[in-house]
């Protein structure tokens, strides 16, 4: 399990490699939402799918829309990986 | 104009691998949805299908076609042989350079693509795959025009041949383009309809992430709900079905029983999303119209719809939407039902299954129930027909399709000698 | 209004062209190749494919995805896709058509599809297969199937009207053009359509192997239809999106001069087996005679044949004898195209590529020569053009299409300037 904290550049490098952002698009204020970044429905079922895949943080279905912004999923997959942590 | 009547119905779906079986396993409102056993779906997300209990060589076909041919081009034989049997054509006697087919189907041969891929790819690890290893019929499955060729073939069939792969609206779509052959006066038979066979790894596996498939893996009988206040989904289903559709004036003159004439066809799209829907149904609405037009249909004639009803969230609203701007008042009066709640969503398969429901509905005067609708949607708040078929003069009946991709179907089928008579 | 019922007196024309061949991407730099006999047929550098029997292709290498595609769409997406949008804004913009100023109803998009978004695909069942369900992405449901090109180009253009896909094999792109020409007839005023296929992917070409139809001569020029030395086809990517236009609404927006209108069109299958030949020509003659006849045209009056162009026995000669049959004494005089022997077999994007050539071939006087063809079987009794490209005033075109399982089609084109009304139907008619 990787125990670092996953960070703001963790989430620009999946929105560029998985997502198709260019360096240019890539928001300063984190909590802009996804869809203000003009991600459509299916990218942001990427996002989250990357996170499970890449980062082994499973989500929920009842979660999936708690993460609307870049910090909202910064957030919560740091919450979620303290869980995994301590259990 | 030239006219299309329907003269004969075959059909392979789940809980009825028949036209009559089907049609039993509908008006008692059955759902043939169940846990699937095809495979083990333990790590999928939607461990749930509507599976045909098909046997090929009961329903017609030889071994050697059962070798070659995967499931979904089997199923659609199957259906073929009975329809042309139903129809009373006798094909050795007709011109076949007049016979055409025209065939739909979604993902094709995806289950014997996966399956061969597994064998050269040793398992998903090389990417290079060894063509050694390879099925000789691996290419049928990679192009499914062979839907349309073996269908051909068999009944020897000379006329123009197309398999028309529009995503979940392949099987309206595939028969408005037998119609349109009709019309145009490039055909005088065409053996038309769709199939699919997807419940496989892969297709289950693409429409887990992005959840469009239901996950009431505990409940599986009781999982597809269209219109439901509770649906999470759409239930894969697999099956086939195929319509003969012959030139009007000939089917009289033979004195061919005619089910109903197809009395419009159109299509729109959405030029939206790939998946999403807006809730307005506009371009739906806008296809329900054309055909309306087509057939000189005020709302008021139209006795029953066969909606498109997925049972996805959003598909139930916006299909609401389309049909009372369509509709008007009337979308409230008459029966509506999702025979998907029962046979599950095949894909490219459905719409063809669909227009058979909806030509024998007018046939035996009976709207098949939408199962599993037992807590209504506010925001469906149209007649779903829930749990129990209802039985009355159908003369008149519209079939609603929407798929990945944007596209908007829809057909309507009248009764012969009911409404156009003027013609 | 649009009302989807035949009205008389519409015509197909087609006013746009946007090609992406391995020989030429833009329909300039393919023309000029296609008119000197230039190749893109090359060892395939996709992957390494020395463990194939068939290590020769027609790639489109100088393809650059993001010069066409943002990259976000490109991430959802197979490269059969980004091709067909691609070629789409090519021929739109060659027609000078603004897809925004139309009314999104009156715009359709009917093209020919074949194997799908096979790289993609090939891509996400690897994933499944080597890691897990939980691995495959969210845009494995709308890139892979074959419907995926046609769905994107609707929504990128903002197009509404009835669309459809069309599958037939190599007849397919043929088969969407008289799709296009049906929806026109029932009142849509724009239709795009053609087709381009994306097939050269490990997995994919292992399926075309299957068939025992490709050639596995190690040589780029071992696709050589007609010739003695048949050993099979080559397969290639890329194809031509053609916008259609009914003629009168072409006219009123004052685009630029059309390039001709489709004429007539015949479709037949063998009805014969699976995949083995049939006994006969029958079918494909038939085909071509139905074309003729729609298009009311004499045999004698086709300039130029663009052929199938199988490649291997006893294909070739079924199509000899088909044009024999269908065109009479003409056959032996009328000259046959084969510029696909410069891309290899495209599939979807085949026929679709072979209007193209027609189209052009009307526009300029010339007729492609086919390459690689240095001895013609003679019994065949064909006038292939071959080495150099011919002058000739073409002004009308026989295309034959074939799909692998028995789909036979034809196309009648007639070129069409200025809008001119000579083509009219016989009001008697």
């Amino acid at each position: 399990m990787n125990h670092e904290t996953f960070t703001h550049d963790d989430i620009r490098q999946i929105l560029v490699e998985r997502i198709g952002f260019s360096e240019a698009e890539l928001p300063d204020d984190l909590d802009t939402t996804f869809t203000e970044l003009g991600m459509d429905s299916l990218a942001i079922v990427e996002l989250q799918l990357t996170l499970q895949q890449d980062y082994g943080v499973r989500i929920p279905d009842e979660d999936a829309h708690l993460m609307t912004t870049p910090r909202e999923t910064i957030d919560y997959v740091n919450r979620r990986r303290l869980v995994s942590e301590a259990a | 104009m030239r006219r299309t009547a329907i003269t004969g119905i075959g059909v392979v779906a789940p809980g009825g691998v028949t036209r009559d079986e089907f049609w039993d396993s509908l008006v008692a409102g059955r759902s043939a949805t169940r846990r699937i056993t095809f495979f083990d779906p333990g790590e999928f997300r939607s461990q749930v299908a509507a599976e045909c209990d098909f046997d090929p060589l009961a329903a017609g076909l030889r071994p050697q076609e059962v070798r070659r041919m995967d499931r979904y081009v089997q199923f659609a034989l199957a259906a073929a042989i009975e329809a042309v049997a139903d129809s009373g054509l006798r094909l050795e006697a007709e011109d076949r350079e007049r016979i055409a087919v025209a065939l739909g189907s979604a993902v094709g041969g995806t289950t014997l693509l996966e399956n061969e891929y597994v064998a050269v790819s040793d398992g998903g690890r090389d990417w290079l795959v060894d063509p050694d290893y390879v099925s000789p019929h691996v290419y049928q499955a990679l192009v499914p025009s062979a839907l349309a060729s073996e269908v051909s073939v068999r009944f020897g069939a000379q006329g123009p041949s197309v398999v028309v792969s529009t995503g979940c609206t392949s099987g309206i779509d595939a028969i408005g383009y037998g119609h349109q052959l009709i019309q145009d006066g490039e055909a005088d038979v065409v053996i038309s309809g769709a199939s699919e066979s997807g419940i496989s790894p892969i297709s289950m596996a693409c429409f887990d992430p992005i959840r469009a498939t239901s996950a009431r893996n505990d409940e599986a009988a009781s999982a597809s709900r269209p219109f439901d206040r509770d649906r999470d989904g759409f239930v894969m289903g697999e099956g086939g079905a195929v319509l003969v559709l012959e030139e009007l004036g000939r089917a009289r003159a033979r004195g061919a029983h005619v089910y109903c004439e197809i009395s419009g066809y159109a299509g729109r799209g959405n030029a939206f999303h790939m998946t999403g829907l807006r809730p307005d149904g506009l371009e739906m609405s806008e296809a329900i119209l054309d055909a309306m037009r087509q057939g000189e249909h005020e709302p008021a004639d139209i006795d029953y719809v066969n909606a498109h009803g997925s049972g996805t969230r959003q598909n139930d609203v916006h299909e609401t939407a389309a049909i009372k701007r369509a509709l008007g008042d009337h979308a409230y009066r008459i029966p509506i039902s999702s025979i998907k709640s029962m046979v599950g969503h095949s894909l490219g398969g459905i719409g063809a299954i669909e227009m058979a429901a909806c030509a024998l509905a007018i046939e035996h005067g009976v709207a098949p129930p939408t199962a599993n609708l037992t807590h209504s949607d506010p925001e469906c708040d149209l007649d779903y027909t829930p749990l129990v078929a209802r039985r009355l003069p159908i003369d008149v009946a519209l079939s609603t399709g929407s798929g990945f991709g944007g596209f908007q179907s829809a057909m309507i089928l009248a009764r012969d000698g009911g409404l156009r008579e003027a013609a | 209004m649009i009302t989807s019922t035949p009205r008389g007196g519409r015509r197909a024309v087609i006013s746009g062209v946007g090609v992406v061949a391995p020989n030429g991407i833009g329909t300039g730099p393919w023309w000029s190749a296609t008119t000197a006999g230039t190749s893109g047929i090359g060892r395939i550098t996709r992957f390494d494919p020395s463990r194939y029997a068939t290590r020769f292709a027609g790639e489109v290498n100088a393809f650059d995805a993001g010069d066409y595609v943002e990259r976000r769409l490109r991430m959802q997406t197979d490269r059969w896709t980004w091709i067909g949008l691609a070629a789409t804004g090519m021929a739109l913009d060659d027609a000078d058509f603004r897809p925004a100023e139309h009314d999104p109803y009156s715009m359709s998009v009917i093209t020919a599809s074949s194997s799908g978004g096979n790289e993609f695909g090939q891509v996400e069942i690897q994933k499944l297969w080597s890691k897990g369900a939980g691995h495959v992405g969210a845009y494995q449901s709308i890139a892979w199937f074959y419907a995926a090109t046609t769905g994107q180009i609707s929504i990128r253009y903002g197009m509404k009207g009835a669309s459809g896909v069309v599958v037939s094999e190599g007849a397919g792109g043929l088969d969407a053009l008289a799709h296009g020409r049906r929806a026109v007839l029932r009142g849509v005023d724009t239709v795009v359509s053609g087709g381009v296929e994306a097939p050269i992917s490990p997995y994919a070409l292992t399926c075309q192997m299957a068939t025992g139809r490709l050639s596995s001569v190690a040589d780029a020029a071992a696709y050589r239809p007609f010739d003695e030395r048949a050993s099979g086809y080559v397969p290639g990517e890329g194809g031509a999106i053609l916008l259609v236009e009914e003629l009168d609404a072409a006219r009123r927006r004052g685009g630029p001069a059309i390039y001709g209108e489709i004429l007539g069109y015949g479709a037949t299958h063998d009805g014969h087996h699976p995949w083995a030949p049939p006994p006969d020509a029958r079918q494909l003659a038939r085909a071509i005679e139905l074309a003729l006849r729609d298009a009311r045209i004499d045999a004698r009056e086709v300039d130029v044949v663009f052929a199938d162009g199988a490649g291997s026995r006893p294909w070739d000669e079924l199509e000899a004898q088909a044009l024999h049959a269908a065109l009479g004494a003409h056959a032996a005089v009328v000259p046959v195209a084969v510029p696909k022997t410069m891309t290899g077999r495209l599939y979807a994007g085949g026929a679709s590529l072979d209007v193209a050539a027609a189209l052009f071939s009307m526009r300029h006087g010339v007729i492609p020569p086919a390459v690689h063809v240095e001895r013609p079987d003679a019994g065949l009794g064909l006038d292939i053009v071959r080495g150099a490209s011919r002058a000739a005033d073409v002004r009308t075109a026989l295309v034959v299409a074939r799909g692998y399982g028995g789909f036979n089609s034809a196309l009648v084109l007639r070129r069409t300037t200025d809008f001119d009304r000579t083509n009219d139907p016989d009001p008697e008619d």
